[in-house]
């Protein structure tokens, strides 16, 4: 029987790697990637909360937290072309157009 | 002697569910590390790559928690487009060989620090709250999954979609190069 | 018959939507899209009336959201206070939509006009329909941002800009202090719903009911522009005239009144709460009636007799006549909104403001100014019209609260009323054109079918609360307050009357026949009150000095002390070091350069540092959210 306890141990960590890399990462791209992470870490706290209470609506939320990264992946990636189209560059720093 | 101590160890009767734990455990401890490497890793593509891992061994975690649907949508969706679409905007947005591959981390200390003290509250936090076993059984059926989302959960699956549709649409359009336009 | 209230605000909202989705496609259709749904509203408000009245109520709710295991509900209060609403919102807005399609038949976002009063219909309908706290908010904020997109709706202009920010800015403040005066409630109380206010007011904690009670009435100074908050109503008209009739003078305004008549069971039990609305009701009412007396601006001038007569309703509120204020909103939504749209009228014949340069334009114009008289004399209070009525009504109560300051101020307000109307009236109507080149005409019938329509109301709105009528409006809208006992009803009549006369006759005989009244040397012994009153009490130029100034001041300075101060100092450090370096010998000169270095070095490293909390870097700013959260959570865990 494997402990809960574990698992959101482990999701935490996921957490606070994901949040790491969002705040550290200076490529757009890896900005994305940290907040699926995060997300990643999110849905296995769901998942671990439906196993512990024998309940269906973790695993439901799950799927929805799934659907909603995947649209705000796709547009994200849109948004990161369309301006390295433009600036020709993925660092978020140097994406100051409207910046002062 | 040696052939003696091989039989012997083949002998020993290692129970099932020991095995099945050490395995959890180096998935957990796999993936952490793979999770690591994205947020370090020097190369974009590379990270992309330690996303993969992670990304599997999340789904692994889900198969330990008996929900083996949210497994397989891990790995359909995740990793079957989400990922697809990250390593193609890594290759359209540079070369593999190119310096912007390159990523270099910033504020690493400050938030190395903040995001190890918001980790060590958490696991406090989770350790205090002093959470027993989970109900017996506990899987969900498939089908009783599925009967949710058309019932229940009906407002927010079509919600969802509407989102996804919406994002698909907003991607063309953002990404559309227009004629002339260069 | 149907009895569907929910379905009230609805139609506006369904407007809004085809409005600003298919505007462009819809051209002028689009008003009558908006029209069709506000007139479904008015039906059905009168269905909703007309079953109320016999006896069957419906309501529903719906949960929206958990607090603390017990869900707010979201539903729909009908009682007599929201039908009154109703009907005044439902009824008004559809006659200026009716209007409006003349008025704005030119303009080139035409739908997008419609699309914003469908909006505010529907905000405004809901905000009388609110059975809680919570929902009158979401819904008191969303008339208010309709209002900044219809004042601000010819941004070209930047004064019409600029006064879409002033309104929206100024009831801000007054807006939070009923947010806080609203989580004060649910916060003793743990109920957001009016129907349990006469418990809440139960509550032994009197101090803190008392300050919540004139924490939501800030709400209402800000909404209705009571003193001192008044200051964006005036400016608010350079929005299109339907806007400022509908908006400006009959229902949004009022919508402080309604708060205040809403919580009324909070307010009536802490009477320190009741003495403030009283008093800033009061002040209100007479500082705008002097000011009327001066301005030149048509619209202006109805403006301040707007501030003026929300002070009236604010005031008899404030003197326990809950009957006579919400009366006094329900003609004045009527009246003043004849008086705006047949101001509009006038300007869409004449294409001016200033009344300075009308005149005489009553041959021309003849419905529009016979309409605009009715509404003159409602307002200035001569018997039997809307006014008269109410204004009775609101000096009664006065009288019987024993305040006899408030009701000497109300008494010498309504002189001053019937004076300014009638100076307006006068000027603009009679007399000979004042401009050559006046080309006035009647405006089209779709403008001044409406004008006779709330002419009609102007008239008989008034009997529903007349003795004539047992006075039916009393028993239907009433808080407990029995009949006022000691006050001489019939004396005040009669001066209420002699009021409105006296204030016709002045003006009058200054402005029709001619008479100097006032000698040539007590006129320039009080020119500096009228400099006074022109310039509003000096009330914007002392927000400006006071806060906008200061606030603007001190961002230049923070900016400068940046860019001079620490400049200057390696500046001077500089010349001192030039200066040093002439007179000294080179050991000097390195050892004052390395000085100079040393000041800049310093200067640099500071800056730097401070520099670095302004970094434009959003994951620099993530970082210090994180910080944050880190720490809120270690207090929690500690705790």
């Amino acid at each position: 029987m494997i402990s809960i306890t574990h698992v959101m141990l482990f999701s935490a960590l996921i957490f606070a790697i994901g949040l790491y890399g969002a705040l550290t990462r200076r490529n757009a791209i890896g900005i994305l990637m940290s907040i699926e992470l995060i997300l990643n870490a999110a849905n296995i706290n769901l998942v671990a909360m439906a196993r512990l209470w024998g309940d269906k609506s973790g695993i439901l939320f799950a799927v929805f937290v799934i659907g909603t990264a995947a649209a705000a992946t796709i547009v994200g990636l849109a948004i990161l072309i369309a301006v390295y189209r433009n600036a020709k560059t993925v660092y978020a720093d140097r994406i100051n157009l409207l910046r002062w | 002697m040696i052939a003696n101590l091989v039989k012997q160890i083949l002998d020993l009767k290692i129970p099932e569910w020991f095995i099945s734990l050490s395995v959890f455990y180096f998935i957990l401890a796999a993936t952490a590390i793979a999770a690591l490497m994205v947020v370090t890793l020097k190369n974009v593509f590379h990270s992309a790559v330690a996303l993969a891992v992670t990304l599997i061994g999340v789904a692994a975690v889900y198969l330990y928690l008996n929900s083996e649907f949210l497994a397989i949508m891990q790995i359909l969706l995740y990793v079957g487009a989400i990922l697809t679409l990250i390593i193609f905007a890594v290759m359209l947005t540079a070369k593999l060989s190119d310096r912007n591959i390159m990523q270099a981390n910033e504020q690493k200390l400050a938030s190395f620090l903040l995001t190890g003290a918001l980790f060590a509250i958490l696991a406090i936090a989770i350790v205090k709250m002093k959470i027993g076993e989970p109900a017996a059984g506990g899987t969900v059926a498939l089908n009783e999954l599925g009967r949710s989302f058309f019932t229940d959960y009906v407002l927010p699956f079509e919600f969802i979609s509407l989102v996804l549709l919406a994002a698909l649409i907003g991607a063309v359009a953002l990404a559309f190069r227009e004629k002339g336009d260069e | 018959m149907m009895n569907y209230p929910y379905l009230i605000p609805l139609f506006p909202l369904m407007a809004f939507a085809a409005n600003i989705l298919f505007g462009k496609k819809l051209g002028k259709k689009s008003a009558l899209v908006s029209i069709a749904a506000s007139t479904a509203s008015a039906a059905l408000s009168i269905s909703a009336f007309v079953n109320f009245l016999r006896g069957s109520v419906a309501s529903v709710s719906f949960a929206w959201l958990n607090v603390n295991g017990a869900p707010v509900m979201f539903g729909i209060l009908v009682d007599q206070l929201s039908l009154m609403m109703l009907l005044v919102v439902s009824v008004i807005g559809t006659l200026i939509q009716v209007y409006s399609t003349g008025y704005m038949s030119d303009d080139k976002r035409f739908s997008r006009f419609f699309a914003y009063m469908s909006l505010f219909m529907f905000s405004m309908l809901s905000l009388v329909l609110s059975n809680n706290f919570m929902m009158i908010y979401i819904f008191w904020e969303l008339v208010g941002v309709c209002s900044y997109f219809l004042i601000s709706f010819w941004f070209e202009k930047d004064s019409a800009a600029n006064a879409g920010k002033k309104a929206f800015i100024t009831t801000r403040i007054g807006d939070v202090g009923l947010f806080i005066g609203l989580a004060m409630i649910f916060w003793l109380s743990g109920s957001p719903y009016f129907s349990d206010l006469p418990a809440i007011a139960q509550n032994p904690d009197r101090v803190l009911l008392t300050a919540a009670a004139i924490l939501i009435f800030c709400g209402a100074v800000g909404k209705s522009a009571q003193f001192p908050l008044h200051v964006w109503l005036p400016d608010a008209m350079e929005g299109p005239t339907p806007v400022s009739a509908l908006i400006h003078a009959a229902t949004m305004v009022a919508a402080g009144v309604y708060l205040v008549a809403r919580c009324y069971p909070l307010f009536a039990a802490c009477p320190a709460a009741l003495v403030v609305v009283a008093y800033i009701g009061i002040v209100t009412a007479f500082m705008a009636g002097t000011i009327a007396l001066v301005v030149n601006d048509i619209k202006r001038i109805l403006a301040y007799s707007t501030i003026s007569q929300l002070g009236y309703m604010i005031a008899a509120l404030g003197c326990g006549g809950y009957t006579a204020g919400t009366f006094h909103l329900m003609t004045h939504a009527f009246f003043k909104a004849l008086l705006f749209l047949g101001a509009g009228s006038v300007i869409h014949g004449v294409h001016t403001q200033d009344i300075r340069q009308m005149g005489g334009i009553f041959s021309k114009m003849k419905i529009t100014a016979a309409t605009f008289i009715i509404a003159s004399l409602a307002i200035a209070g001569v018997p039997p019209l809307a006014g008269f009525w109410s204004k009775d009504e609101i000096l009664v109560s006065m009288f019987a609260s024993g305040n006899y300051v408030i009701f000497g101020l109300a008494y010498l307000t309504s002189i001053f009323t019937a004076f300014y109307m009638f100076r307006l009236c006068f000027i603009v109507f009679f007399g000979r054109p004042r401009k050559a080149d006046l080309h006035a005409h009647e405006s089209p019938a779709v403008m001044t079918v409406p004008l006779m329509v709330l002419a009609f109301f102007s008239i008989f709105i008034g009997l529903v609360g007349s003795p004539l009528m047992h006075n039916w409006f009393g028993h239907f809208v009433t808080f407990g307050e029995g009949h006022h006992g000691g006050a001489p009803a019939g004396l005040i009549m009669g001066a209420s009357v002699a009021a409105g006369v006296i204030g016709i006759a002045i003006a009058f005989a200054l402005y029709i026949l001619k008479w100097q009244l006032v000698p040539q040397a007590v006129r320039i012994r009080f020119t500096w009150l009228h400099t006074l009153l022109i310039n509003k009490y000096y009330m914007d130029e002392i927000y400006l000095s006071a806060i906008i100034r200061p606030i603007a001041l001190l961002s230049k300075y923070s900016f400068r002390f940046d860019k001079n101060l620490i400049d200057g100092v390696v500046n001077w450090t500089g010349l001192f070091s030039l200066f040093l370096s002439e007179v000294k010998n080179s050991f000097d000169k390195h050892v004052v350069d390395g000085l100079v270095n040393g000041a800049a070095k310093l200067v640099d490293l500071c800056s730097g540092h401070a520099r670095r909390l302004q970094t434009g870097l959003i994951q620099n700013y993530m970082l210090f959210i994180i910080a944050g959260l880190v720490i809120i959570l270690f207090v929690n865990l500690i705790r």
